[in-house]
């Protein structure tokens, strides 16, 4: 690959602070650099400026008047102020003409809690209202898409989402109808925002015009917490926040996923992730597998131990491209006791793809499976389960996806199953142990670009009573002795696989990193 | 998305079209021509030709629907057969704008933006027409008549058919 | 008195090629197309020519501010979407005499080495529309325009663009934006048009006026032009009188002439039964003067500075002692809130919040308290838009209170005691 020049560098002085960056920046991210957070609406660091919200101009020296930071590229000797009387005043100024037509809907706003102008009134505004004409009204409750609601009202125009439809999706759905005040979003008669990245219009809506359907009046914000973690759709691995309920009093919530929204990795998704995603949080809620009790899954995990070490090498191992690093290291640690064979496969046909995110490959994990050399395919697998004894299928749906699998799962007399969800292959299971979602873990997959990207449970999240890691099922089956750590599991991995050397759960922490090496 | 369509102009507009297109740097830049064919030819712009006007400019038909709400001479329903439009802005205002307004909206029953019954008026207030000297002044189809009185206003419209 | 654009409005048939032919018209184009650019460029600098749509900037030094050796095209776009209230002068020079406007266009093409000119006239014109494209014709067949311009090996194309319905086409870059077959939306500036415009190319937008007298100054020279009007402000001007006055029209006057003599002289003064109270003297964006500060102004653009006003796009509206200022204000800031773009916030809500204030005033509910608001609202918006239509609002505001307080303050309801 070959380098780019390195772009000119020039000194910037931001409330007497300096900062070193690439001619040109735009000045509201030098001073994000310096954390300094110049307010902003219709500025995105993902999409073409529109500089109209007016809520970033800052001063400048030997600049007329108070220039939009977003529109100000940065040049040698830059100075500029932003927390001065005029900016303040000016930022004053334009909450309150935001909120002349504003409809103050906060009661009934899903976005009350995480919404910018709420923050933004709180952190700049503090004024009461001097409206008292009419407020210009519009539709509520648009629907605008298959996932996406509008309220016409609500809408501070920055446009972000016509940016995004018009240079991300290139879909172009949404336009401004009408002019001056009278202006609101909307989409030509006969058509809908139904491209898919819809939902994304709705994480970039500072305010709550667009809001998400499956989300809305589910939960207030205020009881959600955020895990950063890896969307399990496909191999992407866009990096995502899976929001899930924490809250000391309201314990309704606790224990539940609500919603994925994507997570910045500019290496990987930006700013963005697809709507296939988006309901990737169900897996956490729906059709869990639980033995009635903790004492119960230990006696099930000793007697299917058992089952394996008398197999021993007439055992078969089978996970699948959804399990993690760690997990697959176990089983092949575990079939490596046994001395029978261990293979990976996928669970999941091939689907759509697209030049923006979405891969055909709808699975986490393929290429950590490659790496540690336990990919295989349906006939390899069918191949090895003709005449076991004993097969544990971890994390993958073979009878439900393959019919010569089922055929062969079937044949097989002690069928145990190590997964998370209910699925055809649970429930053609001899015994069933069950494991964790992706919410509930830590560990690693490794995207399709050869990224290994780290997967995170919440530090409250209690794992109920009934279900386990399966990093510690899979050491109780044997594949260890005692409790195991993830990233002790890693830091060997690190050393056996040539992909994964020199990586450690420090280093891939923020934004994952990749591997390969010399195999990448 | 490509917006396609079947409709096509008058021979002689989308002649002169395909030569604008031809002298442009960029085809969608000749959407406001092209809308202006469309309402010279039909006399407003229903749905189907702003996708007639999308395919032809090579734009979303999202924009054309932006562009057509934006400018306030594109109509997005028929017109009367005779469009009035009286000046409201402040010369004409000070030279009687209103009493011609209220005259004209007693004349034909109509208000604002509305087709008479019979269909042969409509009414619009509009902003500076850039007649300001020759104050007060309407237009019947985009025609001007300036230096109005209520009689001159009579005159002309009863002379209408 | 030396008219240069009215000179020819007596003619019959003033407009067409043949009247413009005869009068020497379209000799100056074929001059200039044997010189260097930058030699007319020069000529114009130092006639010290001014924008004549309100801005007031010199249109020479405009046009150097186009980098050459870009690799990219160079457009002229000719502002003919004269709507500011008050104005009808680019209208009576598209009747009159539209060829001195296509040929002053086609020299500052030249100028600039622009092939492409986009000429944008708003949509509601209608005999200024077909005679601009009568004359257009006429001068295409003519060979005045196209390719291989009378043997030169040069091409300019002449394009009319038709507007739909938008005063903020007036701004340059609003014009771009609907050059470009979007909503007539204004640019984030910088970068300026003449860096990046059109279609991101290096672009001059000129108003008819400022074009029109380009033939003229390449005829009889810079020094001529600079020897009319005053020392900072050269050459003549047209103005359009509206309101009361006994000759209402456009007027060509050279720069530095008394408003007085204007109004009370050639106007004839005021209508009989009718007193001066006021005058807006360059189209209502600029701020009010009450008529005795107005009967003692030049009009010039440093004079009316120097009286807190400007002298726009010189639209004279004069104000008749029968009206009640409150009420233009409404009628104002109706129109200024209808033309918002709607892009910037500011101005979005600032221009519709005024005119509602406004009419809350007008109906006799408003409180001193709307008073200080309409002041404050005014205040936020000034200096903070994309564009100045908001600025445009917040003139007459301040113009109206200044002078007229007590008007509003005859309209506010009592207090009700708590």
């Amino acid at each position: 690959m070959s380098e780019s020049p390195s772009p000119k560098l020039v000194n910037v002085n931001i409330d007497g602070q300096t900062v070193s960056v690439p001619e040109g920046m735009p000045l509201i991210d030098a001073a994000a650099k310096l954390g300094i957070d110049i307010p902003r609406f219709c500025y995105h660091p993902n999409l073409p400026v529109a500089g109209n919200c007016r809520m970033c101009a800052v001063e400048v020296d030997k600049a007329r008047g108070l220039p939009i930071s977003c529109a100000t590229p940065c040049t040698e000797g830059m100075v500029a102020r932003t927390q001065t009387d005029t900016v303040k005043k000016h930022r004053a100024a334009v909450m309150e003409f935001l909120l002349v037509n504003h409809p103050i809907d906060c009661p009934i706003c899903d976005q009350a809690g995480e919404c910018t102008l709420q923050q933004y009134y709180m952190q700049h505004d503090l004024q009461t209202s001097r409206l008292e004409v009419e407020k210009v009204h519009y539709d509520k409750r648009v629907d605008i898409g298959p996932r996406v609601v509008l309220d016409q009202e609500r809408c501070v125009e920055c446009t972000r989402c016509i940016r995004f439809c018009d240079h991300v999706t290139g879909s172009s759905e949404l336009l401004m109808v009408n002019r001056g005040d009278h202006n609101a979003i909307s989409t030509f008669p006969g058509t809908s925002l139904d491209n898919d990245y819809s939902v994304n219009t709705a994480d970039i809506c500072p305010v709550g015009a667009l809001t998400e359907k499956d989300f809305r009046f589910k939960a207030r914000v205020w009881f959600l917490k955020e895990q950063a973690t890896i969307c399990p759709g496909c191999s992407k691995g866009c990096n995502v926040d899976v929001s899930y309920g924490d809250h000391a009093i309201l314990a309704d919530y606790n224990g539940k996923a609500f919603r994925v929204k994507p997570r910045v990795n500019d290496a990987v998704n930006k700013a963005w992730m697809c709507d296939f995603g988006r309901s990737e949080y169900r897996r956490v809620n729906d059709g869990r597998l639980s033995a009635p009790s903790a004492s119960a899954l230990a006696e099930l995990t000793a007697s299917a131990s058992a089952r394996l070490a008398a197999a021993g090498p007439k055992a078969v191992l089978i996970t699948g491209f959804e399990a993690t690093l760690e997990e697959m290291a176990l089983v092949r640690a575990l079939a490596a006791r046994l001395g029978c064979k261990a293979l990976a496969v996928a669970d999941r046909a091939d689907g759509k793809a697209d030049d923006l995110l979405l891969e055909a490959d709808k699975h986490p994990n393929r290429k950590g499976a490659e790496w540690l050399g336990l990919a295989a395919d349906a006939a390899q697998v069918a191949r090895a389960l003709r005449g076991a004894e004993v097969v544990l299928v971890h994390r993958a749906d073979i009878v439900g996806s393959c019919p010569e699998l089922a055929e062969a799962f079937a044949a097989v007399p002690q069928r145990i199953v190590l997964a998370s969800q209910e699925s055809a292959t649970s429930r053609a299971a001899t015994a069933v142990l069950a494991g964790a979602s992706f919410l509930e873990k830590d560990g690693h997959w490794v995207n399709s670009a050869g990224r290994v990207q780290r997967i995170a449970k919440p530090q409250s999240w209690r794992i109920p009573a009934g279900r386990e890691d399966d990093l510690q099922i899979l050491a109780g089956l044997g594949a260890a002795d005692g409790r195991v750590r993830a990233h002790e599991v890693f830091a060997r991995l690190a050393h056996e696989v040539a992909a994964l050397r020199g990586l450690s759960f420090a280093s891939s922490g923020q934004g994952g990193v990749m591997g390969g090496g010399a195999c990448a | 998305m490509s917006a396609t369509t079947t409709l096509k102009l008058a021979p002689e507009r989308e002649a002169r079209i395909d030569d604008l297109q031809r002298r442009y740097p960029e085809r969608r830049a000749t959407l406001l021509h092209v809308l202006w064919e469309i309402q010279w030819q039909l006399g407003w712009i229903p749905e189907e030709w702003m996708v007639y006007a999308a395919a032809r400019c090579g734009v979303p038909v999202a924009k054309v629907l932006g562009v057509v709400s934006f400018y306030t001479m594109f109509r997005r329903k028929p017109m009367g057969r005779y469009h009035i439009e009286v000046c409201r802005n402040i010369t004409c205002h000070m030279l009687g704008a209103r009493k011609i307004i209220e005259h004209v909206e007693k004349k034909f029953g109509v208000q604002e933006k509305e087709v008479s019954a019979c269909g042969r008026w409509s009414f619009e207030e509009v902003e500076c027409m850039g007649a300001c000297s020759w104050a007060p002044m309407m237009t019947v189809n985009g025609a001007y008549h300036e230096n109005l009185t209520l009689e001159k206003v009579d005159e002309i419209l009863d002379g209408l058919k | 008195m030396t008219l240069i654009l009215t000179a020819r409005w007596q003619t019959k048939d003033s407009h067409t090629l043949a009247s413009y032919e005869s009068a020497g018209g379209y000799e100056m184009w074929k001059k200039a197309l044997g010189m260097e650019p930058a030699a007319i460029t020069e000529e114009v600098k130092q006639s010290g020519v001014r924008g004549r749509g309100g801005a007031g900037f010199p249109t020479g030094l405009k046009w150097t501010f186009v980098p050459q050796n870009t690799g990219k095209p160079v457009y002229l776009c000719v502002n003919a979407d004269e709507s500011e209230p008050g104005t009808n002068k680019d209208r009576e020079i598209l009747e009159r005499d539209p060829h001195m406007l296509i040929e002053g266009s086609l020299i500052a093409a030249r100028a600039i080495r622009c092939k492409t000119i986009f000429f944008y006239i708003r949509g509601e014109f209608d005999l200024a529309y077909r005679r601009i494209v009568t004359a257009a014709e006429e001068a295409r067949r003519a060979g005045h325009f196209g390719q291989n311009i009378h043997g030169s090996g040069q091409d300019v194309d002449f394009i009319i663009c038709k507007g739909g319905g938008a005063y903020v086409c007036g701004e340059e870059t609003g014009l771009i934006s609907s050059v470009e077959g979007g909503r007539g939306e204004p640019k984030v500036k910088p970068p300026f048009p003449a860096v990046k415009g059109a279609f991101g190319c290096p672009t001059i937008v000129n108003n008819v006026e400022t074009l029109a007298v380009v033939p003229w100054v390449l005829r009889h020279g810079a020094a001529a032009y600079k020897a009319l009007g005053t020392e900072k402000s050269p050459g003549t001007k047209l103005f359009s009188v509206s309101g009361r006055v006994k000759r209402p029209g456009n007027y060509e006057v050279p720069l530095g002439y008394p408003l007085k003599q204007l109004l009370l002289e050639d106007c004839g003064g005021m209508q009989d039964g009718y007193t001066m109270k006021a005058v807006i003297p360059g189209g209502s964006s600029t701020p009010v003067l009450p008529a005795d500060i107005a009967l003692g102004v030049n009009l010039d653009y440093e004079a009316m500075a120097a009286v807190g006003t400007m002298l726009g796009s010189g639209g004279i509206i004069v104000i008749d002692h029968t009206q009640s200022m409150p009420d233009l204000l409404l009628v104002l800031a109706h129109f200024y809130s209808h033309e918002s773009c709607g892009q910037c916030t500011p101005c979005r809500e600032g221009t519709g919040w005024a005119h509602r204030i406004l009419q809350r005033i007008n109906a006799g509910e408003g409180t001193a308290a709307d008073l200080k608001l309409l002041e404050s609202v005014a205040s936020q918006m000034s200096g903070a838009t994309i564009c100045a239509l908001a600025d445009a609002l917040v003139m007459p505001i301040r113009g109206f209170l200044k002078h007229y307080r007590s008007e509003f303050e005859a309209l506010l309801r009592t207090e009700v005691q708590a």
